[in-house]
């Protein structure tokens, strides 16, 4: 009986466990994976640049030339390539994140810019950035 | 309960009423050149969001703090004895409404020992700030107390009266610049009450200097400071009264003195809502304290390693 329960959480638990996982993979082919880790960065104050190496991840069944872009979606969905892979299944690249706004990583096909997958870093922070806490940080 | 221990102490000392005087005369300087100057100020902060002038909001921050320290005492012979003695754990309340805050400073490592501070808004522009404030200068001590605690005899303490808190009224001037904060207490002191019930007064004037370089998502803060203490109030604590006199402790009478501080202070975000902070604090204490049979040792080396929980 006991071994039973044990065994009901345990699913319930792995259930859990994948579906965090598959959050993080986010892709919008299903046969492509695409992670970015870690996918939160963590600032002192609000406001202030957040600074973070980046692993990104993805991988294909078919072979395709991709190309990974980082977009800012308030700055004018302002956008950078960062790097690309020609004919590849897939892909690893470290990246330095450095902003104070949240940025999507996009897996774009090379050819057309075609979107593949993408995925949110969210930049949050420890202390709210009131008026009087400007003066605070300092002090 | 600070403001009304201030406020019974006030009540009940005439000594302290002259240097309140010239205290509250400046004050009212202070407040009658700065106020039209803050009206200016509040009439362009209403046309610009982005202006750092606030004193209507209402804003609030708790954070709980727990952190290992090592805290030397300038006392003879005193020191951390138990594990516990080096556990740290304090709550941290930040509010301000209409000029009003309560504030604990804790961008520094002496936020370890308590400093809370209750003060007012009296003038907030661009690059500089006037405050009132209030709040506990010098920590006090119980002799009795400590040796307790030591659990061994310490001859110069041994039967010496109970120095209690001082606390203070002040006028504080803060500039600040890009990534620096100075500042400068002008406080009217009174210390608790000694044996014959009587209060001591003197000024204290506590400066500070913090500059912040922020270092990826690390914040690295530079601090210096420098702090006067009256005669009267270093008499009160480390002097030795006719009744103290033993052959232990010979007649003292203190002179004025001065503090001053070193200070490296990190801080790190390891999530949402948790930090890690760490700091080192050269303390020197100036040689009219040294001097004191109380005392053995004048440069102090604090060091902090915690976690800063932010609700």
């Amino acid at each position: 009986m006991y071994s039973n329960i044990s065994r009901t959480l345990l699913i319930i638990f792995s259930f859990f466990l994948s579906s965090v996982k598959a959050e993080d993979d986010i892709s919008l082919s299903t046969n492509t994976s695409f992670s970015v880790q870690p996918q939160q960065c963590v600032t002192l104050r609000q406001g202030r640049n957040c600074y973070a190496t980046l692993t990104i991840q993805w991988q294909k069944s078919t072979e395709q030339s991709l190309c990974l872009h980082q977009v800012n979606t308030k700055q004018n969905n302002s956008e950078k390539k960062l790097f690309c892979w020609p004919k590849s299944n897939k892909g690893e690249t470290s990246v330095l994140f450095e902003s104070s706004d949240n940025l999507t990583y996009q897996l774009r096909t090379l050819k057309d810019e075609k979107l593949i997958a993408e995925t949110e870093m969210v930049v949050s922070w420890v202390h709210k950035n009131t008026a009087r806490k400007r003066r605070w940080r300092l002090f | 309960m600070l403001m009304l221990t201030m406020l019974v102490k006030i009540i009940n000392l005439h000594t302290l009423k002259q240097r309140l005087i010239w205290l509250l005369t400046a004050l009212y300087f202070a407040i009658a050149t700065t106020g039209f100057a803050a009206q200016e100020v509040h009439s362009a902060a209403t046309n610009y969001a982005n202006s750092p002038i606030v004193k209507n909001d209402f804003e609030w921050q708790v954070m709980l703090d727990l952190s290992l320290v090592s805290t030397p005492q300038i006392l003879t012979d005193v020191k951390q004895t138990e594990a516990i003695d080096y556990v740290h754990l304090g709550l941290l309340l930040d509010i301000s409404y209409k000029g009003f805050f309560l504030q604990s400073n804790s961008r520094r490592s002496s936020t370890i020992i308590g400093s809370g501070e209750i003060g007012y808004q009296l003038s907030v522009q661009n690059d500089w700030e006037l405050d009132l404030i209030l709040k506990t200068y010098i920590d006090g001590f119980d002799p009795k107390e400590i040796i307790r605690d030591q659990k061994q005899s310490i001859p110069q303490l041994e039967g010496l009266h109970e120095r209690g808190f001082t606390d203070g009224i002040a006028l504080r001037y803060s500039r600040f610049f890009d990534n620096s904060i100075a500042y400068v207490d002008l406080a009217a002191a009174l210390t608790d009450k000694n044996k014959q019930g009587d209060y001591t007064s003197g000024i204290i004037i506590d400066s500070f200097y913090s500059y912040l370089i922020p270092y990826r998502n690390w914040d690295i803060y530079l601090g210096a400071g420098l702090t006067y203490y009256d005669k009267s109030l270093i008499n009160y604590y480390y002097g030795i009264d006719v009744d103290e006199v033993t052959s232990a402790r010979a007649l003292h009478n203190a002179k004025a003195a001065f503090r001053a501080q070193l200070e490296v202070y990190v801080q790190y975000p390891l999530s949402k809502n948790w930090s890690f902070n760490s700091s080192v604090t050269q303390t020197f204490y100036s040689n009219s304290i040294k001097h004191s049979p109380l005392v053995d040792e004048n440069k102090l080396t604090q060091l902090m390693i915690g976690v800063l929980y932010v609700f």
